[in-house]
């Protein structure tokens, strides 16, 4: 017996048995006739139709039982598994520049109007096709959620089947219309899900959005070529569907997420290979080079940047002065320096638009604009800046007004550890100006999830902007910074939207370049900004909109980063190194789709 | 106050107490103030001292704490506080005598961040031992020499106490009180710690307050109070101490796990945070680059350790009547008979 089994094994790999195996499944498919007839499996003739028994494995770091997929709830919403569960309307390649039609397959501009095209044979994992309909639904949903398209957006509508076409009040910037419409959105909203909160909202849109925002969705149908099966403590399990378009160029049976909390747990299961991909993991050289060669870093411009964001409703942080003085004492190069300086930059000027496109929207403006200092305290002027204010120095700490210390917490997410470092830079410089400040690490889960959307917080460490392409457009990251930052803080900027504590309010702030003041309400200017077709208005209200943010700071930039994304090509057919395809939000569930991450069977 | 309880005392036939009296605060012997000093002196420094020094487990266990405590005040003191780019980033140890021990990827100096973390671990070892060890004391001692209803609430009181899960009850008035005060976190890690050492003060107490001599002070009227301290109390000491000790140890495990895991708030330098700091933040643990991160803040967590259980174990020895008249010169025939003994029983 024992004898027997020895020989067997060194017959058959492991491999072997699961292609075996594969091959046994594929021929029960009905939707995979392609390999019925080869019943030579274990070769691994790579024809592309066997479907193989095996798991890829990437990272989440929520508690999986607590993820949902409501995108309109901001607590506890999916970071990962949604791209793979959910197909995105385009795609955005990083590398070069441009959209990639996906279930959104041709769309157009008309002179006050955008059409959409659906892709042929989209269908929900419940066999339900994917119709007009639902991206209506989830369109309209997002008007009434403030989602960014609901600035120009007049009214919607499904044409027939598989075409949808905006109806906008003014014709209306098309880079901002592809972003916020092609990119940013999945298809997500089924309307036999949704429909019933749509429905509610047109008759009491008070009620109706807070039952759609407390709405939380844990069974999804997903769209994607991989549908929900199960989540547990430690994963979230998805399995290949045979009716996506897709399917066909997909060789493997599961795609899960394993819960890892913090980097370090991610180093260590890349370090064993216990895991097949992580969509994002700050990872400083040192540890690199630890990695099996198997492993592939891509790396690419996130347009996500560390910054802090105030919380308005608090006495100090609330306070411009206060705000001004933390942004007078950072020193952005040191703290950039400690948190990672390979694959970060500090943040060039402290406004609403990404360092690399800051010289070109503000041109010699920019030499109106406070310079907090890039690379150093100052000191001296934080000071001058507090003592207007009524603040005052007692025995090396500062005292407001009322005699109250002035203590920011800075909160952090526990297990990103490049955002730790930086916090903790942060926080000894803030301590050394005299401030009280402390570390608040909890787990991502928890603050993404209860501590952010409840606003318990005082300084929290969040990206400043908006991420992916669109970081360097202005409106975007102006948008993102005073309106509605993604991660769903509720942070009561009186100009915000209302689901982040705002009621799109108007902003007083010292005229630029000159005596007086000047009141502007960012959310009617940035409406305006999106209708702008020409250059010379955007660019105005674009300066007139980071002068805003420079001097009252509903955000505090610190620094930008790179994403690093990494793919193991153990048993995995991946694209080389470097290659552009791989470039995009995010590698690890877009080449899948395009047959370019299978297993590898030979 | 002796004197007034004796007087007032009247023994069984109705005769003064005084006629009767073992006090020798009754000797027409006049005590000076510098021969009492004297006589404190060498019994409860010179002797112990004595036979501190001569066990060799005291003798190091001393002199480690003794390295702490200099590090805590005269190290604190002079060494600069740890804060982020005061020395250049990532310096490997023993290579640039601004961080003799290295420093972090945010170039703080890892020895700062190990010396400061010691003045607030010494307050926190020193009230946690003492409350808890002075909470078990009291309560058992009250208890076993009691005995009746005050028994049975008392220990009642330390069976509750004991049997509410340690750890979690840490943790969670932790997270309700986030105190950063070293005496504060001290008192909290031992919140029910001493519920175990009364119940077995107070065994001890049961077994004691049998003996002969407890007895025949109290068929002398001795006072309760007194005969606890004078009878009772010394007797457990060596009991009582070793518990110190361990308590000690406790609180030194504990607040590092705690400040590891993140439920301490950050506002005290600690070695637990810098375990975490040297896990998370560095990755100590992938490759051996960043190693010395996580090795130096471990061996002030094991000295001081270390240097408990050897304090313990050698106190052990300070208590014992015998050891303690031999090697103060007092008695030279114990230590013969101790040889004889050997001799009998080879």
């Amino acid at each position: 017996m024992r004898d027997d089994s020895t020989s067997r094994s060194d017959v058959y790999s492991r491999r072997h048995l699961l292609a075996m195996a594969g091959t046994a499944g594929a021929a029960a498919l009905a939707g995979c006739s392609g390999g019925g007839d080869d019943d030579n499996g274990g070769d691994g003739t790579g024809d592309g139709s066997q479907i193989y028994d095996k798991k890829h494995i990437s990272r989440v770091n929520q508690v999986p039982t607590n993820i949902q997929w409501n995108p309109s709830n901001p607590s506890s919403y999916a970071q990962a598994s949604q791209n793979l569960l959910f197909d995105r309307f385009a795609q955005y390649n990083l590398a070069k520049n441009e959209f990639v039609p996906y279930a959104v397959t041709d769309w157009s501009f008309g002179d006050k109007s955008f059409t959409m095209k659906l892709r042929d044979g989209l269908t929900w994992a419940n066999g339900d096709a994917v119709t007009a309909d639902d991206i209506v639904t989830q369109l309209k949903l997002g008007m009434h959620t403030g989602t960014g398209y609901a600035d120009y957006t007049k009214s919607i509508e499904a044409k027939d089947d598989s075409t949808v076409v905006m109806h906008f009040s003014q014709p209306v910037n098309k880079t901002i219309v592809k972003f916020q419409v092609l990119v940013n959105n999945h298809v997500q909203q089924k309307k036999s899900v949704f429909g019933k909160y749509l429905n509610k909202i047109e008759k009491d849109e008070k009620s109706g959005l807070h039952e759609l925002q407390n709405f939380a969705w844990k069974e999804p149908i997903a769209s994607g070529p991989f549908a929900f099966e199960s989540t547990s403590q430690q994963q979230v399990v998805t399995k290949r569907r045979d009716d996506h378009p897709d399917s066909d160029k997909i060789n493997f049976e599961t795609y899960s997420y394993l819960y890892m909390e913090g980097n370090q747990s991610v180093y260590n299961a890349m370090t064993s290979n216990q895991i097949d991909s992580v969509a994002t993991a700050f990872t400083p050289p040192h540890i690199l080079d630890q990695l099996p060669k198997s492993w592939q870093e891509i790396k690419f411009p996130s347009g996500v940047g560390y910054g802090l964001v105030p919380q308005f409703d608090h006495k100090h942080a609330g306070d411009r002065a206060v705000r001004q003085a933390i942004a007078y004492v950072l020193d952005r190069k040191a703290i950039v320096k400690n948190a990672g300086p390979a694959s970060k930059k500090p943040a060039e000027l402290s406004v609403g638009i990404a360092s690399s496109a800051v010289d070109k929207w503000l041109g010699d403006s920019r030499n109106d604009f406070t310079d907090y200092g890039k690379s150093e305290s100052k000191t001296a002027k934080a000071e001058a800046v507090l003592k207007d204010a009524g603040y005052k120095k007692q025995g090396g700490t500062w005292h407001d007004s009322d005699g109250d210390v002035v203590k920011l917490p800075v909160q952090v997410p526990s297990g990103w550890s490049d955002w730790v470092t930086a916090t903790q830079t942060v926080v000894d410089q803030l301590n050394s100006f005299g401030f009280k400040s402390s570390v608040d690490g909890r787990t991502f889960g928890n603050l993404q999830g209860q501590v952010w959307p409840n606003g318990n917080f005082v300084l929290a460490s969040g990206s400043w902007l908006p991420g992916g392409g669109q970081a360097t457009f202005p409106y975007f990251s102006l948008r993102q910074m005073m309106l509605e930052n993604y991660r769903g803080f509720t942070y009561n900027y009186p100009a915000a939207n209302e689901n982040r504590g705002g009621n799109h309010g108007t902003v007083t702030v010292p005229k630029r370049g000159g005596s007086g003041e000047m009141t502007v309400n960012p959310s009617e200017r940035l409406k305006a900004m999106s209708h702008a077709t020409d250059e010379a208005k955007v660019t105005e209200i674009a300066v007139e909109q980071a002068w805003v943010t420079n001097q009252d700071l509903p955000m505090l930039p610190v620094a930008e980063k790179q994403t690093q994304s990494f793919l193991t090509g153990d048993v995995w057919d991946i694209p080389e190194k470097g290659a552009e395809v791989s470039k995009v939000r995010w590698p690890e569930t877009w080449l899948p789709r395009l047959g370019k991450m299978n297993y590898a069977s030979n | 106050m002796k004197r007034t309880d004796d007087s007032n005392a009247v023994a069984d036939g109705g005769s003064r107490v005084e006629e009767f009296s073992f006090e020798t605060t009754t000797s027409d012997v006049e005590v000076t103030w510098k021969e009492r000093l004297g006589d404190f002196y060498t019994e409860f420094v010179y002797k112990p001292g004595l036979v501190a020094w001569d066990d060799r487990r005291t003798r190091i266990g001393g002199i480690i704490l003794t390295v702490y405590i200099l590090i805590g005040t005269v190290g604190a003191w002079f060494y600069p506080e740890p804060i982020s780019n005061q020395v250049p980033r990532n310096l490997a140890p023993f290579q640039d005598w601004s961080a003799p021990l290295g420093s972090t990827q945010s170039g703080v100096d890892v020895l700062a961040m190990a010396i400061h973390a010691t003045p607030s671990m010494l307050i926190m070892i020193a009230t946690g031992g003492i409350f808890a060890t002075a909470i078990a004391l009291v309560i058992g001692t009250v208890a076993g020499y009691s005995g009746g209803t005050v028994d049975a609430v008392l220990t009642s009181f330390s069976d509750i106490a004991m049997t509410i899960p340690g750890l979690p009850l840490i943790m969670v008035l932790a997270v309700v009180f986030r105190p950063d005060n070293p005496v504060l976190i001290g008192i909290l890690i031992t919140v029910n710690y001493w519920a175990g050492l009364g119940r077995s003060i107070r065994s001890q107490v049961l077994t004691l307050r049998e003996a002969s001599y407890v007895e025949a002070s109290r068929t002398m009227g001795v006072s309760t109070p007194r005969i606890l301290f004078k009878d009772i109390i010394p007797n457990l000491m060596p009991f009582v101490l070793v518990n110190f000790a361990n308590a000690a140890r406790y609180v030194v495990f504990t607040s590092v796990g705690l400040y590891y895991l993140g439920i301490l708030p950050t506002s005290v330098p600690n070695w637990g945070i810098q375990l975490n700091n040297a896990y998370k933040q560095a990755g100590a643990l992938v490759g051996t680059s960043a190693l010395y991160q996580l090795v130096v803040p471990m061996v002030m967590i094991m000295g001081i350790a270390l240097s408990l259980i050897l304090l313990a174990q050698g106190l052990d020895r300070v208590f014992n009547p015998r050891v303690r008249t031999r090697l103060a010169g007092e008695s030279s025939s114990l230590e013969e008979s101790d040889e004889n003994t050997e001799v009998m029983s080879q």
